[in-house]
């Protein structure tokens, strides 16, 4: 499915993983409301600028709960 | 995530809907306002009809209903309509919070570790330990 619906995730686990320190949720957890949301869309839309169709393919695989290991 | 603490980059904002008439009208209200618009060929009023959001679930797989607007740096909006949430329990136990002048309503830490325990992925298993991890 390529149309952007987010199906349920294959039985295979697949994704991406992330790790956030202590300090980092702490330090966020000091911003308010809306620079939590104003550092999510600056990075969010850093993303995409630096966005090929290959890594928009790869962050669809990867949205979907598939993997991209070759 | 983002509002409730943990720092995690999302394309998309999730959205969680009383799937009632009178609720959805107001949605879609809103969702022509702002010119969003399903990224699957169907009618944007087609998420009213129970029917439709069976056969999306039980044919397609689907667990949220895409939304995207015409400018492409916009986020996606998705509408989760597969969730293991009673709606008007979680609404009950809902979190707000303020932005700028705007009162947010965010599912609650145990709600969000509930709608993301069993989707199989990755990065929802690394947020429930994330949410876990948060202070009260």
């Amino acid at each position: 499915m390529n149309d952007g619906a987010r199906p349920a995730a294959a039985a295979a686990q697949g994704g991406f993983g992330y790790w956030v320190s202590e300090e980092q949720l702490a330090a966020f957890g000091r911003l308010s409301a809306l620079d939590r949301l104003r550092w999510l869309d600056e990075a969010r839309r850093f993303t995409l600028l630096a966005e090929t169709p290959a890594t928009r393919e790869r962050r669809a695989r990867l949205r979907r709960g598939e993997t991209i290991a070759l | 995530m983002n509002l409730l603490g943990v720092p995690r980059l999302t394309m998309d904002v999730d959205l969680v809907l009383a799937l009632d008439d009178a609720n959805l009208d107001g949605f879609l209200a809103v969702t022509r306002e702002l010119g969003l618009k399903p990224s699957i060929p169907v009618a944007i009023e087609s998420l009213k009809d129970p029917a439709a959001r069976r056969e999306w679930m039980e044919r397609r797989n689907m667990i949220a209903f895409p939304l995207v607007s015409a400018d492409p740096a916009a986020p996606t909006v998705d509408v989760l309509i597969s969730h293991p949430l009673d709606f008007e329990a979680a609404f009950a136990r809902r979190e707000r919070r303020r932005v700028a002048d705007i009162e947010v309503d965010v599912a609650s830490i145990a709600d969000m570790i509930a709608l993301k325990q069993e989707t199989g992925r990755r990065q929802d298993r690394d947020d429930v330990e994330h949410l876990r991890r948060l202070k009260p």
